[in-house]
């Protein structure tokens, strides 16, 4: 966590326009990961989205 | 246990070929953590079957905190709703470590359309029904699936152009082909030097620093990112796990 929110890698990042972040806990971090894998699944159901 | 930890060099297991953005960002993580723990870390790179390879490389690694996944949206958010066949089960088989990094993307329209901001894509498209397409780097991509949500969310129709990857879409888009695209930062930025590109706006809740000429979307339900998702975790293993991860995260 600390790694991802120092100044230098940051910096590096942000070159590549990204910006550095961290969950408060796992815990915060598995729920929003569940979160998105359901927005994301309701996504492709809507589309009918597929890949071979 | 978290004493001992890390006993042995870690591996950082990548879903993507050597070079690319999310490999660039992984070894740069790996050298930071590496230098605040005091610890080796091993880049590997494991790409195919939508992170799956991946993914089933660090499932079936013993948990104990010694082999993390360089996960991100597309293989932990998009992947388990896409792939019937992969092999494992993210939510189930790994255990979350932390978000590492937000990647907004920013939209770009041609600069053939006569539009300045979202607010005034949404009203163009809304009076032009069926007149506007936008290209994406794939059928399932994130660059396809967050316009489709853009879509579903402004109530607005564009008609989908999927591409073999980013860069014969950007090269479209500039030719005027097609008029619509959700790109990352870095290459939008690029596109809209060239004067045939307009950046609108970024994806994300506030503006980037990254992209400081993009205002904010006032959509932020299609925001993209990247995570760091470790660990496999049967129940057993779990104590032991979780110390690495308590250390993992003091990094």
């Amino acid at each position: 966590v600390k790694a991802s929110l120092n100044p230098t890698y940051k910096q590096a990042m942000m070159g590549i326009g990204v910006e550095a972040a961290a969950s408060a806990s796992p815990e915060e971090f598995a729920s929003f990961v569940r979160s998105e894998t359901v927005k994301w699944a309701r996504v492709i159901q809507a589309t009918g989205t597929r890949v071979d | 246990l978290a004493q001992n930890y890390p006993d042995r060099p870690i591996r950082l297991i990548v879903p993507f070929a050597a070079g690319g953005s999310s490999d660039v960002m992984a070894r740069g993580l790996g050298k930071q953590l590496a230098e605040q723990m005091g610890a080796t870390f091993v880049v590997e790179n494991r790409p195919g079957a939508g992170g799956g390879i991946a993914m089933e490389v660090v499932a079936n690694a013993p948990a104990d905190g010694h082999t993390l996944l360089y996960g991100t949206i597309g293989t932990n958010g998009v992947a388990p709703a896409l792939f019937k066949n992969l092999p494992i089960d993210p939510a189930r088989q790994l255990q979350a470590v932390s978000l590492l990094a937000l990647n907004p993307s920013v939209l770009i329209v041609s600069s053939a359309l006569p539009v300045n901001s979202l607010g005034e894509l949404i009203a163009y498209a809304k009076a032009n029904p069926g007149k506007l397409n936008y290209a994406s780097a794939g059928n399932g991509s994130i660059s396809h699936l967050a316009t489709e949500l853009l879509k579903t969310s402004a109530g607005i129709q564009m008609v989908h152009v999927p591409y073999k990857g980013g860069g014969a879409a950007s090269n479209d888009l500039l030719a005027g082909t097609v008029s619509v695209m959700l790109e990352t930062i870095t290459n939008a930025l690029t596109l809209a030097k060239t004067g045939k590109v307009r950046a609108l706006a970024n994806s994300g809740s506030k503006r980037s620093p990254a992209a400081p000429i993009c205002p904010p979307s006032p959509r932020p339900a299609y925001r993209g990112s990247r995570w760091i998702a470790g660990r496999a975790c049967s129940p057993r293993a779990q104590p032991r796990a979780r110390s690495s991860i308590a250390c993992m995260r003091r990094s």
